[in-house]
């Protein structure tokens, strides 16, 4: 699919635990003008969560074009798209479980993982998403603008929300005709999002200040000179990259 | 890791690298370590002291392998503790403390002073109390001004005996915070550690290396780090995953421990 990219990389920290890439990621072509992004990240302590993961993300494949066709090119009729589109993949990965051939081990968490999506029909751009992840913009000057961000709610930052017919969905809808290239990345890429604390005189010290780093730009520049996928992931997956966090990375690359 | 060379202008940027002060999420490990009388009985060698042994474990550990684990390299604070007599004293680490706490960012310890030895006795429950406590303030005094916590907080006790007064009025706590989700806790047994009263302290979580060199204690700290970043689960799946990744696909405790 031309101007589009989507890869996995392994984490350090489960090459040490002897797991397999739990993170799964795909884009598709939901009509010649518009792309689909999908993430997905397998929870960690959940034994089947790689196939969870996978499973996700196929079943986004085999019903966003049949979605698609009902949707409109405006705020509301995108967030319908998303709203549609995850309730019906969170109901088919539920029962997918005890039915599908690689699920019939286990429950429903068991196989949990995350879901995030994003609609690009430029220059509308639209995420949905259950769980974390985060959406890195650039424009043509090589700027990059943090979309959605990987903040999440909870004691602790690596609580997070999993696919099922209940969870809160996160929905953000853009209309920009700055941006030139998207990164749609699980949690596994979040310490390349600088986050700092400012002083604040009035209210105390907060979280205010967000920085993509330069490193978007150049996944975007290796996209874009059709790098094949496995080059990017084995290097995302190398120790320049993996001593931040070490967990797995997925991510959904477009650009325009 | 596999060394993969970058395809053209796909870097990671050190110099965007925040210092651990600066950054906005942090993870807090605190070590709990047995610095009682028996520490100076011979350890894995006839001519060594045990405390010697852990001595230069920490020293290694602190200037070495904890820095090659991200959770701690990047936005870490770990707080030393050694307990002996009825009393726990919180350690002086190399580097910058931060303000009113016990807690040290990981990143800028590069030396370590060599823990003294003691005649005094083992009082579990003072330092599993303390521990909880400092995790608490600390959490306190960060959420207070903005910043959150990247993970669970995570506490190791490394003991080579047992303790010498009542535990129980600790583990009731201890416990509560563990089903609370506000810590997790590993005991290591080591030399004369008493395994009973271990496994009753941490049921899920005690390892007894007693068969094997201090060091290794230590490496076991980095590597359950590095197991647990990125899970969110009950006490028990969390404690699974670190005994899961100890034993299972081929990797041997021993070869675990070696951080292979």
């Amino acid at each position: 699919m031309p101007n589009a990219l989507s890869l996995t990389a392994i984490g350090s920290s489960h090459v040490q635990r002897g797991v397999p890439c739990q993170d799964s990621s795909s884009t598709l072509a939901l009509d010649p003008a518009t792309h689909l992004m999908v993430v997905a990240d397998g929870a960690g302590s959940a034994e089947y969560s790689h196939i969870g993961s996978r499973r996700a993300v196929e079943l986004v494949s085999a019903f966003a074009v049949e979605h698609w066709r009902q949707a409109t090119l405006s705020p509301e009729g995108l967030r319908l798209f998303l709203q549609g589109l995850l309730s019906h993949v969170a109901h088919e990965f539920q029962i997918s479980v005890g039915n599908d051939s690689r699920m019939m081990d286990g429950r429903l968490s068991d196989y949990s993982t995350t879901l995030a999506l994003t609609v690009v029909s430029w220059p509308w751009i639209a995420y949905g998403g259950i769980g974390d992840a985060f959406l890195v913009g650039a424009d043509p000057d090589d700027q990059l603008h943090l979309l959605v961000s990987p903040v999440k709610e909870g004691e602790f930052r690596n609580e997070t929300e999993f696919l099922n017919a209940g969870a809160t969905v996160n929905y953000r809808i853009f209309l920009d005709n700055t941006l030139s290239g998207l990164v749609l990345s699980t949690d596994g890429l979040e310490k390349f999002i600088e986050e700092r604390v400012v002083e604040d005189p009035v209210q105390g010290r907060r979280p205010v200040m967000w920085a993509p780093s330069r490193t978007f730009v150049g996944l975007l520049a290796a996209a874009q000179q059709n790098t094949p996928p496995a080059e990017i992931s084995a290097a995302l997956s190398g120790d320049e990259f993996q001593k931040r966090k070490g967990d797995d990375i997925g991510v959904s690359v477009v650009w325009r | 890791m596999p060394v993969a060379p970058a395809p053209a202008g796909l870097r990671a940027y050190e110099d965007e690298i925040l210092a651990p002060e600066d950054q906005a999420t942090r993870n807090l490990v605190v070590i709990l370590i047995d610095n009682s009388g028996s520490m100076t009985e011979a350890g894995s060698s006839p001519n060594r002291t045990r405390l010697a042994e852990l001595n230069d474990a920490l020293r290694s550990f602190l200037t070495g392998t904890m820095h090659d684990v991200p959770q701690l390299e990047m936005n870490g604070e770990i707080a030393i503790a050694a307990f002996a007599y009825r009393r726990v004293d919180w350690l002086a680490l190399d580097g910058k403390q931060a303000p009113g706490s016990p807690f040290y960012y990981a990143r800028y310890i590069r030396s370590f002073t060599p823990l003294e030895s003691t005649n005094g006795k083992t009082p579990m429950d003072l330092a599993i109390d303390a521990g909880l406590q400092a995790i608490e303030n600390r959490k306190r005094s960060l959420a207070a001004t903005g910043y959150v916590h990247e993970s669970r907080p995570v506490m190791f006790l490394l003991t080579d005996g047992e303790s010498s007064a009542d535990v129980s009025n600790a583990l009731v706590k201890l416990r509560a915070a563990e089903e609370a989700k506000k810590v997790l806790f590993f005991a290591l047994g080591v030399g004369n550690a008493n395994d009973g009263e271990m496994q009753k302290i941490a049921p899920d979580s005690y390892y007894s290396l007693k068969d094997q060199p201090i060091e290794n204690c230590l490496r076991f700290v980095s590597g359950s780090i590095g197991v647990l970043s990125g899970l969110d689960d009950t006490p028990t799946a969390m404690y699974a995953a670190v005994r899961s990744a100890n034993t299972q696909t081929n990797l041997s405790a021993e070869a675990f421990l070696k951080g292979s």
